[in-house]
């Protein structure tokens, strides 16, 4: 009789990935602008689970962030991707983007998400200038190891976006901010996020400690904006 | 007391679908004075084209480095004094080694010597049994387990807090020596340890958390006294790759070294 030995060890688990959007809703997001986030982001739904079903060795979860007057979370329970909806965002108020920082900080502590979770990706999506103390929010971010560690991805919408402040979110000078000018912009951003940014940070290789220059996860080129369309933000 | 060796390397399941290399590598020897075993994961990126030679090189650099440690206090009769003494020495002499290696293996190929061991990352975990002492020694992530002959498990290297993120130490850094932590245990203050078990972080990012992996470990112990090493040798691959496909989709090296004593039970 052949033995059937029992593999050692418990249950074998994928690596959890998480995944926050962290959307403005200031005022002047009002109108056509958060309509195509809230169409963009949910057009980029599909795409992003079958991303995520490529690589079975990773769990994404995704949480969403929106801030106007202060920071609320949109969906404050990490969602599997598979079951992860989006329910449309309302415009109105200012732009707190450092409390927005601030609460997604809360979620990056070691005691949160282990340390063999993959990096994890923050979107910040934004069309204006910060109106509250955007600097003590990224500081806190900052503060937390896996806030160091996360792929951060900032995409402007429109001319008035405050390009300088999405590239102090994303702290590295190989990556640089996305300038949606008109909606297929948008889509095509929201969409490079969700899944091939996504894709990279659900598989990354071993990285030399503090010789990272490009940060933890290498980003792949973002898409370039359409610059013939009509339609400017 | 002898000691006997089991391991097993297989390709992580992510790098089948991308098609890419194993990139872990292990070696052990036995002799009459000693036993080594080594384990190293090299890092894989696009900066690190030929870790999987890399990891080769390092495993095979920590066995006769560690073979060679132990022959020389054998040979010399030195005491324990002199024997921790030389064992400062080692980290120096084992990146000293590793580099060498790389140069001619890269044979001039790669001009600035930054770039050439850049190209071959890799970390090493290894472990010499002698006599009198044992000697564990580990650079970069992954995991070094002892289980004592009372079933206690124990971590004889601190487990550095700062690596998450896929972030490792690397024998390619600059100052590689700094980030190599060793210890010596002799026997006379000391109890052998039963199993010493390596495994690169493709095996312990497989489980949700330690208490399975070092439940694991135990398993380990278990299924060899009751099956016996070759048995438990035969299935390491498909584990492995089990594991792998279950898990963390990384590479997965396991090695353990433990001592040698009867299966207490046959299961049919």
């Amino acid at each position: 009789m052949t033995d059937i030995i029992k593999r050692p060890g418990g249950a074998m688990a994928n690596r959890p990935l998480h995944f926050f959007w962290l959307a403005d809703c200031s005022g002047s997001m009002y109108g056509e602008k958060i309509e195509q986030l809230n169409y963009a982001i949910r057009n980029a739904i599909k795409p992003m689970q079958d991303v995520a079903a490529d690589n079975p060795n990773a769990q994404v979860m995704v949480r969403a962030i929106k801030f106007s007057t202060g920071a609320q979370w949109h969906i404050a329970q990490a969602t599997k991707v598979e079951e992860f909806k989006w329910d449309n965002l309302t415009a109105n108020g200012v732009t707190d983007m450092g409390l927005a920082l601030q609460l997604a900080a809360e979620q990056l502590d070691v005691t949160q998400m282990p340390e063999r979770c993959l990096p994890p990706v923050l979107v910040l999506v934004s069309d204006g200038q910060p109106t509250d103390d955007f600097n003590d929010g990224l500081n806190t971010l900052m503060s937390k190891p896996w806030g160091r560690k996360s792929v951060r991805i900032g995409i402007g919408i429109g001319q008035d976006a405050d390009l300088e402040v999405l590239q102090k979110f994303i702290g590295n000078p190989e990556i640089r901010p996305l300038q949606a000018n008109n909606a297929e912009d948008l889509v095509k951003y929201i969409r490079w996020a969700s899944t091939v940014v996504l894709q990279a940070a659900s598989a990354p290789a071993s990285q030399v400690k503090d010789q990272a220059s490009g940060g933890v996860v290498p980003i792949p080129q973002a898409p370039t904006s359409d610059v013939d369309t009509d339609d400017v933000w | 007391m002898s000691w006997q060796i089991i391991g097993e390397s297989v390709r992580g399941a992510s790098h089948k679908r991308n098609d890419k290399l194993n990139q872990d590598a292990w070696a052990s020897l036995q002799n009459d004075y000693c036993s080594v075993l080594a384990v190293a994961d090299g890092h894989g990126s696009s900066k690190h084209t030929h870790s999987d030679i890399g990891a080769k090189l390092a495993v095979q650099v920590a066995l006769d480095l560690f073979n060679h440690f132990a022959q020389q206090h054998v040979d010399t009769g030195s005491n324990l004094r002199h024997i921790k003494q030389s064992a400062d020495y080692l980290p120096s002499q084992l990146v000293q080694a590793w580099r060498l290696a790389v140069d001619t293996e890269d044979d001039g190929q790669t001009e600035n010597a930054n770039d050439r061991y850049s190209l071959y990352g890799t970390t090493l975990l290894a472990v010499l049994l002698c006599n009198d002492y044992v000697l564990y020694l580990q650079i970069g992530d992954g995991d070094l387990i002892v289980l004592t002959e009372d079933g206690q498990l124990q971590h004889p290297l601190p487990k550095s807090v700062s690596l998450i993120a896929n972030e490792t130490y690397s024998l390619c850094q600059d100052k590689a020596i700094y980030h190599i932590e060793f210890c010596l245990h002799f026997f006379d203050h000391q109890h052998r340890p039963a199993l010493v078990f390596l495994a690169t972080d493709g095996y312990a990012n497989s489980f949700s958390n330690e208490n399975d992996l070092q439940q694991a470990v135990q398993d380990f112990q278990q299924q060899i006294a009751n099956h016996g090493a070759d048995k438990i040798q035969s299935c390491l691959a498909d584990w492995l790759n089990e594991t792998s496909e279950q898990g963390s989709g990384d590479d997965i090296t396991v090695a353990m070294v433990f001592s040698d004593y009867s299966p207490l039970l046959i299961i049919d």
